[in-house]
C-alpha cells in the first residue's frame, strides 16, 4: 500500500499556498456584496452593485462581445488544433512543432503588435472579427498541445486496428480517434475559452471602435478606481469559470486526474 | 487448398530491403507461424497481408483473388496486435461488436450483433465482463477480448502480431492451449508471428523461419528442428553445438565427415549427388542427442569421443554440461536430471565419454 496520508508539514505548506492564492479573489467576491462605495471597511450587505451592473449597457455590450469572441474563437480553435495536434503525433511535418510553440512562448505585446501591423497592411477592419482571428491564431497552439500530449499516451494501433475491423478512414477517425482523444480535446477547448475570455494585451491591439471587450472595459472603468461594480462583473466571472470546469470534470473525469 | 498465396513480395524501407522475393502458400486451416529475430521482415510480411503497407513487387492473393492493392477494411481478415489496440472508450461488448457493425458485406441486424457479441463472450469467459472498459481488465482479458473482436465476424484468416509477449511466461503457457483450442473449433486459419521458438513449435502446424528478409526454412515443427538446413536455423530454434566439418569422402549412401579436426565418422545420405570431397560447413548436433559416461558404451551404432567437463548449468529437469574435446573445441550436452539425487553427474576438469549417433545431427552447408 502507498502512504495515503501527507505529512503535516506538507499540509500546512499546501494550505498556505491555496491561501495566497484564492485569500484575494476571496476578498473581491466578499467586497462585491458591500454597501460602501470604496473597498475600505465592511458597511453592510447589498445585491445593489449587481443590479447596477446589469443595467450598465456599456458593460453589458462589452460581456456580448467576448462571450461571442470566446465561443468563435474556441470553436474555431478546437477543429484546427485537434487536426493539428493529431499531425503532430502522427506525421512528422518539418518544423510543425516549432511553429505551434511559437504563439504560446512569444511575448503576447509582440503577437499583439505583429497582429495589428498586419491587418493595418492587408487592409482589414479593426472589430470582433479581427479580435475573433487574433485569439484563434494563438488558441490553436494550446488545443493543438493538449491534444498532442493526450494521443502521447494513446496506443497508436487502435486505428490500424479500426481499419482492420472494417471502418473506412473516416469512421477510424470519428468512431475511434476523436472519442479516445475526446478528453484532450474538452481540455483544449475549455483553455482557449478562459484564454479568450481574460485575454487584454492581444485584444487590446486588435480591437477597434465598438467591439470593445469585458478585459477592456474594466481596464478603462479602473482608470476612474476599484469599484465594487468591477467587484460585482469579476465575482460573475470567477463563478462562470467555476462552473465550466465543473461541468468540464463531470464529461471527462479523466481529464483532471 | 491454399487460402493465401504470396507471389514474389518484396518490400524497402529507405533504400533498405526488408522483405526479399518471398512467395508462399497458406493453407486453409492451418497454423501457420512466421518466426525469426526482431527486424528479420515477419510483421512487415504481415503488415503486408493486413493492408497496411503496400508491397513494392509481388502479389497477395487471398482464395485466388488478388488483394495487393484493397485497403485493409476492404479484406475479409483481421489482425490481433502486440498491444491488443483496444478502443478505451468502448466497452467489451462494444470492442467485441465494432466488426458487425462495421460490416463490409450488408448490415448485420441489431438483435442478431447482440447473439453473436454474446456467445463469443462465453466462448472467451468474459461474458461477466461485456460492460467493463478495457482499463478495468488484466492483461489476459484484455488479450481475450482482442481474439473475440478478430473472431466474432468469423475472418476468413486471423493474423497475430506476436500476440503474447506482454504476458507472463504462466498467462502465456495458458493462453498457448486456449489459442490452439480456438483455432481448432472455429477453424479460422491463422498466421501467428513470434520471435519465440518454443511458442512456435509448440502452437504450429507448419513454421516458415524468417532471417534478414527470406525465409530459410518451411516445414512441419519437428523437420525444423531435427532436420534444420542452414547454419542459422540450427543456431536459432533451442540450443545447438554446431562444429565445423568437411566432407573428406562421398560414398553412395554416406558422406563421411572430418569434424573439429579430430571427430571421423559416416553420415548417412539418401543422396549423395549433391556433396564433393572438400565441400566445407558445419556439423550440427542438439546437445540433448548427445550421451555422455564414465566408461566406453557397448553400442557399436554409437560414436565416441573424449571430453573434459568444464561446467555446468543446472535447470531443475536439465542440466546442460560444457565439454571441452581433446583439442579444446567447446560442446554442450544436456542431461536429465532423471535421478533421485539432486547432485550433478560430473564434477568439472573429470574426464568422461560422450557418444551420440551420427545421424542424429545433420550436415549444414550454409
Amino acid at each position: 500500500m502507498l502512504e495515503s496520508k501527507p505529512s503535516r508539514v506538507l499540509l500546512f505548506l499546501g494550505a498556505l499556498g491555496y491561501l495566497f492564492l484564492y485569500i484575494p479573489i476571496a476578498i473581491l467576491i466578499l467586497y462585491s456584496f458591500n454597501e460602501s462605495r470604496v473597498n475600505v471597511g465592511w458597511v453592510g450587505f447589498t445585491l445593489k452593485w449587481y443590479k447596477v451592473l446589469f443595467t450598465d449597457k456599456q458593460l453589458m455590450i462589452a460581456a456580448l462581445n467576448s462571450l461571442i469572441i470566446a465561443v468563435i474563437s474556441s470553436v474555431v480553435s478546437v477543429i484546427l488544433g485537434t487536426l493539428a495536434g493529431v499531425a503532430l503525433n502522427r506525421y512528422k511535418v518539418p518544423f510543425l512543432s516549432i511553429l505551434v510553440m511559437i504563439p504560446i512562448a512569444a511575448p503576447e505585446l509582440l503577437v499583439g503588435v505583429s497582429l495589428l501591423l498586419f491587418f493595418l497592411m492587408i487592409n482589414f477592419t479593426l472589430g470582433l472579427v479581427s479580435i475573433i482571428l487574433a485569439h484563434t491564431a494563438f488558441c490553436i497552439s494550446f488545443v493543438a498541445i493538449a491534444v498532442k500530449t493526450r494521443m502521447h499516451g494513446m496506443d497508436n494501433s487502435i486505428i490500424d486496428a479500426a481499419r482492420d475491423l472494417g471502418a473506412n478512414r473516416f469512421q477510424a477517425f470519428y468512431l475511434v480517434l476523436i472519442p479516445s482523444i475526446l478528453p484532450g480535446i474538452i481540455a483544449g477547448g475549455l483553455m482557449a475559452f478562459t484564454l479568450s475570455i481574460d485575454d487584454f494585451v492581444i485584444t487590446f491591439f486588435t480591437a477597434g471602435v465598438g467591439s470593445s471587450t469585458l478585459p477592456l472595459t474594466i481596464y478603462s472603468m479602473l482608470k476612474i478606481g476599484v469599484t465594487p461594480e468591477i467587484n460585482a462583473i469579476s465575482t460573475m466571472m470567477i463563478i462562470i469559470t467555476i462552473i465550466l470546469t465543473a461541468i468540464a470534470t463531470k464529461i471527462s473525469p479523466q481529464l483532471f486526474r | 487448398m491454399a487460402i493465401l498465396e504470396i507471389q514474389n513480395v518484396s518490400k524497402l524501407f529507405n533504400d533498405q530491403v526488408v522483405v526479399t522475393d518471398i512467395s508462399l502458400d497458406i493453407k486453409h486451416g492451418e497454423f501457420f507461424t512466421l518466426l525469426g529475430p526482431s527486424g528479420c521482415g515477419k510483421t512487415t510480411l504481415l503488415r503486408m497481408i493486413a493492408g497496411f503497407s503496400k508491397p513494392d513487387s509481388g502479389r497477395i492473393l487471398l482464395e485466388g483473388k488478388d488483394i495487393t492493392n484493397l485497403p485493409p477494411e476492404e479484406r475479409p481478415l483481421h489482425t490481433i496486435f502486440q498491444s491488443y489496440a483496444l478502443f478505451p472508450h468502448l466497452t467489451v461488448a462494444e470492442n467485441v461488436a465494432f466488426a458487425l457493425k462495421m460490416a463490409k458485406m450488408g448490415d448485420v441486424p441489431k438483435e442478431q450483433i447482440k447473439i453473436l457479441v454474446e456467445k463469443i463472450l462465453v466462448d472467451v469467459q468474459l461474458i461477466n465482463f461485456a460492460n467493463r472498459y478495457p482499463h478495468d481488465l488484466s492483461g489476459g482479458q484484455k488479450q481475450r477480448v482482442a481474439i473475440a473482436r478478430s473472431l466474432v465476424d468469423r475472418p476468413k484468416l486471423l493474423l497475430l502480431d506476436e500476440p503474447l509477449s506482454a504476458l507472463d511466461a504462466r498467462l502465456r503457457e495458458h493462453m498457448h492451449i486456449e489459442l490452439v483450442k480456438l483455432q481448432e473449433e472455429t477453424g479460422v486459419t491463422f498466421i501467428y508471428v513470434t520471435h519465440d521458438q518454443s511458442e512456435a513449435l509448440a502452437l504450429s502446424s507448419r513454421i516458415g523461419v524468417m532471417n534478414k528478409g527470406k525465409i530459410e526454412q518451411l516445414d512441419k515443427p519437428q523437420a525444423i528442428y531435427s532436420k534444420p538446413e542452414t547454419y542459422f536455423v540450427a543456431d536459432f530454434l533451442g540450443k545447438c553445438n554446431l562444429l565445423a566439418a568437411e566432407i573428406i569422402e562421398v560414398k553412395k549412401h554416406a558422406i563421411k565427415l572430418k569434424v573439429s579436426d579430430i571427430l571421423e565418422f559416416d553420415l548417412e545420405q539418401e543422396n549423395t549427388e549433391d556433396f564433393k570431397v572438400g565441400d566445407k560447413g558445419w556439423f550440427s548436433l542438439r546437445p540433448e542427442k548427445i550421451k555422455a559416461n564414465r566408461n566406453e558404451p557397448e553400442d557399436e551404432e554409437l560414436y565416441t569421443a573424449k571430453a573434459t567437463v568444464k561446467g555446468y548449468y543446472y535447470y531443475g529437469d536439465v542440466t546442460l554440461y560444457i565439454l571441452l574435446l581433446e583439442n579444446g573445441v567447446k560442446l554442450q550436452v544436456m542431461l536429465s536430471n532423471t535421478r533421485a539425487k539432486p547432485t550433478a553427474f560430473f564434477d568439472e576438469e573429470e574426464e568422461i565419454i560422450i557418444s551420440f549417433e551420427p545421424g542424429s545431427g545433420n550436415f549444414l552447408s550454409k
